[in-house]
């Protein structure tokens, strides 16, 4: 079993790229772990805003990027 | 075999299908919605997910009824605080994934905010992208693109 020094020895040694990546994921990991009872909370309340808007006519079904990034469009 | 939890990148064209019932795909998006809650997945999504929403939303090149920017917000801000979608945003990391991405693939121009999509991702460890524009998501490494049947 390694120890939280010996890991944090080897996050030391990883290359700057890596350790951001590794602790982008180490925070994730962290501040995002609910429940299986809140995920499922969770999904009720997404659940209840699927097709709560409706804008009428739809024009155009799926922009591209360079339209969504076109001051124009 | 699907975990508890398990983490799917949204691209923001699911998120429209998903919110506006006027889209045309908004049952064909919802079929496969309701498949996800079945497995229990979570829905990973950046800032430019929400940015890219809110542009194609409050759009009238979109829709006849585009949205005003406070019908938007509460929309939301229900979504961000939702357990179950995860917020993630992209750093250093993101940007090289990015970059490394467009010049292996010869990549210019709007595609590149794909690829900063596709940056975030990697950089938290996010394997699956559910998405629309399945192409702009083909070919690249340490993703897998979800089709909408």
């Amino acid at each position: 079993m390694m120890t939280a020094e010996q890991a944090l020895e080897i996050v030391r040694k990883l290359p700057k790229h890596e350790r951001q990546r590794f602790f982008a994921q180490l925070d994730r990991e962290r501040k995002a772990q609910p429940g299986e009872e809140e995920i499922r909370r969770g999904w009720d309340d997404l659940m209840a805003l699927a097709g709560s808007i409706n804008t009428g006519k739809v024009l155009v079904p799926f922009p591209t990027k360079e339209q969504l990034y076109d001051e124009n469009w | 075999m699907t975990r508890i939890g398990e983490i799917l990148f949204v691209d923001s064209n699911i998120l429209v299908c998903f919110l506006d019932v006027a889209h045309p795909h908004h049952e064909r998006v919802m079929a496969m919605v309701r498949r996800w809650r079945n497995e229990d997945l979570r829905f990973a999504i950046s800032p430019q997910v929400i940015g890219e929403a809110f542009r194609t939303l409050t759009s009238h090149s979109y829709t006849s009824g585009p949205l005003k920017a406070k019908t938007f917000r509460p929309l939301a801000e229900r979504v961000k605080v939702n357990p179950s979608v995860l917020v993630v945003s992209p750093g250093e990391p993101a940007i090289d994934f990015a970059l490394d991405a467009a010049v292996k693939l010869d990549i210019s121009s709007a595609r590149i905010y794909d690829l900063i999509l596709y940056g975030t991702m990697r950089e938290h460890g996010i394997a699956r992208i559910a998405t629309i524009n399945v192409k702009h998501f083909s070919g690249l490494d340490g993703i897998e693109v979800v089709e909408i049947p």
